[in-house]
């Protein structure tokens, strides 16, 4: 046994360090999920899930690069170990097995991992495979990616856009809808019909305008009532208030 | 007095929506409003330090009071003017003696003409001091008054009381009134021709002419509660506390907030 | 809005006011009147001073700029509006439109040294706000300096004058007697009186057919638009003084007199050319005459009391 070298404990230091990133940043994604009402915007989760990810990716490589070192390493108190406060901690450093959660998910992820690696093309393509688990094949994704968008485009086609539920929605009754949604979705669709307004109609709600009423009596507004295309304010609230009080142009 | 305000930024496309939202919290339909506000400087003459010498009949204390007096903020005011609608497109004043001559029976009641009189336009001084720094509640509050004066030219009474014309606009926008709480969503309409002008316009053109400051056509939403006594705790918090709920309802369609403090600074540099 | 005069007898701070000598000569001098008080009326003002101009001149002999003053006085015969009376900037910028309070004036033609004064009127409520407004938010121009009283002062009828008496009490900031108000109001017959008020919407309310106008009972003048010009009110007011001057001479005081300053008569005669320039306009009702009372009544018998209460310390 022999006391750590300087570079050993560098190492131990910075795999810390990226622990603590990762757990920073996935703790930061839960607690916007858990907190944010309404959820945050897609690009925001995204963006979260890339930062996970690079943080995942710097704890593989630090892991991977310094096994020999790591996977030798072994830990116990010292002398001046605050044993009777932090025994707790104490256990879980001192644990030679894994914690059994944590052991479902290495063996979960082994599976993926060994899942994913391709396989020998015994079988016959085709997507209906014994268990229906079974993952697709590099010529069977190819050949998936090749339909998909067309189909999905043909299938769009057939679709009148625009309105907050489906047709095969609509028919079911839209109350049965779960919508996963606190606010209420309108169904203007109704309202519509009843003007009798072509199909058509939805494209020129998206319009977005405010024009004078002809007179000069107020403004009319062009809005659909669920924006495609929301205009936000070029000049931000702090600058207008600020020429309101000066008279200063921002 | 006392004002307590919240502020939001509400996008043009939000703008009916929340028209429509306002109208069913408050239980009422908006009022709307055309404002024409003035804005006026105070102006420090020039060459104001070191003019201290031996005092005559000033006691040394009186001295320095004065001398703090001399140091004060002075500050931005506006004059503000509800003008509505059939006072815009006005033409070049009407000769009222070519205008009226021969019968009018529809002028007679005292109905509003069409063109805009500069002279029956009433005023009001409104003041607002920068609002109050290191307050513990998230309220954007300040200390103000609002003042009447006189109808017609105000522009030689406020330089002979100290202020200078800047600039002019319009407001435009809609009233509600909830809990005691002043809802007020508007956007700044800036004349056609400019503001070069050193002096207040006595006509104005059509209201299609104006144009927007904010250019997309946002609006600014506030909330606000005016407290008579400023220096009643008890009172300012019920009304920051009555904002805050103001907040809450509003949170699905709008996030209402202080202020930035420095937006709102009214202080003359 | 009656044509008056104003006088002020000052007295020491240790010495009794003249009110008591000036119903006495009241007396006296009407002997067939019946000098008894008909009514009770007040007056407050409060007097600014330009901050700068408190300072002791410097050391560098530069000629001290004229003091500017502004006064806000309220009177309890005109108890819809207050007044305020300020000096013009020194160096104000270009106004052009400086017709309605502007001081140009033919009635007075002496030009005194201080820059001329700007007459503003207020309702009541903002009579407070702008007083508190200035001293708050304008301390580098403006310093409150005292404020003044006549917090009980008697009215006197007296042939076609109507007399207010007065002492007047200094409140802030020490206690102190500063002398004896008279204002002496001529209530005769009179042109002046019989330019009508323009109503809310600009309209003349009062106004008869056919352009003519019937006033009411005890100004007696029957007269039109057209037949009046600036020069009549200009010759009316000028007639008055001297009947006021003369009344006066009658009490035998000695006082500080405020009848024919600047700016007394603008208002009447911005009223006569509103008139004017709606005087085809003849075909209005007369049902609903009394309309707001005019903001500007008042205006004239404001600018001499704060003409005389202009003291410096």
């Amino acid at each position: 046994m022999s006391n750590l070298n300087q570079d050993q404990i560098k190492v131990l230091e910075q795999s810390r360090q990226r622990l603590v990133q990762l757990t920073h940043s996935l703790a930061s994604l839960i607690g916007s999920l858990n907190q944010g009402d309404p959820l945050p915007p897609w690009t925001s989760l995204q963006s979260q899930a890339s930062i996970i990810s690079n943080n995942l990716t710097s704890v593989s490589e630090q892991l991977s690069d310094n096994r020999d070192l790591l996977s030798t390493l072994v830990a116990y108190p010292g002398p001046d170990y605050p044993g009777r406060t932090q025994a707790p901690t104490l256990e879980q450093l001192l644990r030679t097995k894994l914690d059994p959660r944590v052991e479902d998910w290495v063996s979960r992820g082994r599976k993926v991992g060994t899942d994913a690696e391709p396989q020998p093309a015994t079988s016959t393509a085709g997507i209906a495979a014994d268990d229906g688990t079974r993952a697709l094949s590099e010529s069977e994704l190819a050949e998936l990616w090749a339909w998909a968008p067309l189909e999905a485009n043909q299938e769009a086609r057939r679709r009148n856009w625009g309105g907050n539920y489906t047709l095969e929605e609509r028919e079911m009754g839209i109350e049965n809808v779960v919508t996963g949604l606190r606010r209420k979705l309108e169904d203007e669709e109704e309202g519509e019909s009843e003007e009798e307004e072509g199909e058509g109609d939805g494209e020129e709600m998206d319009v977005v305008g405010v024009r004078r009423r002809p007179g000069g009596a107020g403004l009319e507004f062009d809005i659909a009532p669920h924006q495609k295309h929301p205009v936000q304010p070029f000049v931000p609230l702090d600058l207008i208030l600020r020429h309101m009080t000066t008279g200063r142009m921002p | 007095m006392h004002e307590q305000s919240l502020f939001a930024s509400v996008p043009v496309h939000q703008h009916h929506e929340l028209l429509q939202q306002l109208a069913g919290l408050t239980a009422m339909q908006p009022r709307h409003c055309l404002e024409r506000r003035l804005i006026f400087k105070a102006f420090r003459k020039p060459g104001l330090a070191g003019r201290t010498g031996a005092s005559q009949d000033l006691q040394q204390g009186d001295l320095q009071r004065l001398n703090k007096m001399l140091n004060g903020n002075l500050y931005y005011t506006q004059v503000i003017g509800s003008v509505s609608e059939q006072d815009f497109g006005s033409t070049a004043q009407i000769d009222q003696d070519t205008q009226m001559a021969g019968t009018d029976n529809a002028e007679r009641d005292g109905s509003p003409s069409s063109s805009y009189d500069y002279e029956r336009q009433s005023w009001r001084l409104e003041f607002r001091d920068i609002p109050e720094a290191g307050t513990r509640s998230a309220v954007t509050s300040r200390f103000m008054s609002s003042a009447a004066l006189p109808r017609g030219d105000v522009v030689q009474a406020m330089n002979a009381w100290g202020y200078n014309f800047v600039t002019e606009y319009v407001v435009e926008g809609d009233m509600f009134v909830h809990n005691g709480i002043a809802i007020f969503l508007h956007r700044v309409l800036h004349y056609p021709d400019g503001g070069d002008s050193n002096l207040p316009r006595q006509q104005l053109p059509a209201l299609k002419d104006m144009t927007l400051l904010e250019k997309s056509g946002s609006y600014v939403l506030q909330a606000f509660i005016i407290v008579q006594d400023g220096s009643n705790q008890e009172t300012m918090k019920t009304a920051s506390q009555h904002l805050f709920g103001l907040r809450e309802q509003l949170k699905p369609a709008v996030l209402l907030e202080q202020a930035d403090r420095l937006s709102l600074d009214t202080r003359a540099k | 809005m009656p044509i008056t005069g104003v006088y002020f007898i000052p007295s020491n701070p240790n010495s009794s006011t003249a009110l008591s000598t000036v119903t006495e000569r009241l007396r006296a001098a009407f002997p067939d009147e019946d000098i008894a008080p008909i009514g009770r009326w007040a007056l407050e003002q409060k007097l600014l001073r330009d901050t700068l101009g408190l300072l002791p001149a410097s050391s560098t002999n530069k000629k001290p700029p004229n003091p500017r003053y502004m006064q806000f006085l309220s009177l309890s015969h005109y108890p819809t509006h207050g007044f305020i009376y300020t000096s013009e900037p020194a160096d104000k910028p270009p106004a052009p439109n400086q017709t309605p309070t502007g001081p140009v004036n033919g009635i007075a033609p002496d030009h005194s040294p201080a820059p001329p004064m700007v007459m503003t009127t207020i309702p009541p409520a903002s009579y407070g706000t702008l007083f508190q407004h200035f001293t708050y938010a304008c301390q580098p121009f403006w310093s409150h300096r005292f404020t003044l009283a006549v917090p009980n002062g008697v009215v006197y009828d007296v042939g076609d004058f109507r007399v207010r008496l007065g002492d007047v009490r200094q409140t802030v900031p020490t206690a102190r007697v500063r002398g004896t108000l008279v204002e002496i109001e001529w209530r005769g017959p009179s042109v002046v009186e019989a330019i009508p008020v323009a109503r809310e919407d600009g309209s003349f309310g009062s106004v008869a057919g056919a352009g003519g106008i019937d006033l009411e009972a005890d100004s007696g003048i029957d007269i039109s638009a057209a037949d009046i010009e600036e020069s009549d009110i200009d010759a009316e007011y000028t007639a008055t003084a001297s009947l006021i001057r003369e009344f006066w001479a009658r009490l035998g005081m000695e006082g500080r007199e405020a009848i024919l300053i600047p700016g007394v008569g603008s208002e009447v005669k911005e009223r006569l050319r509103r008139w004017k320039k709606a005087g085809s306009r003849t075909d209005i009702g007369r049902d609903d005459a009394e309309g707001e009372p005019d903001p500007w009544s008042g205006a004239d018998v404001a600018r001499q009391f704060m003409e005389v209460l202009r003291f410096n310390r």
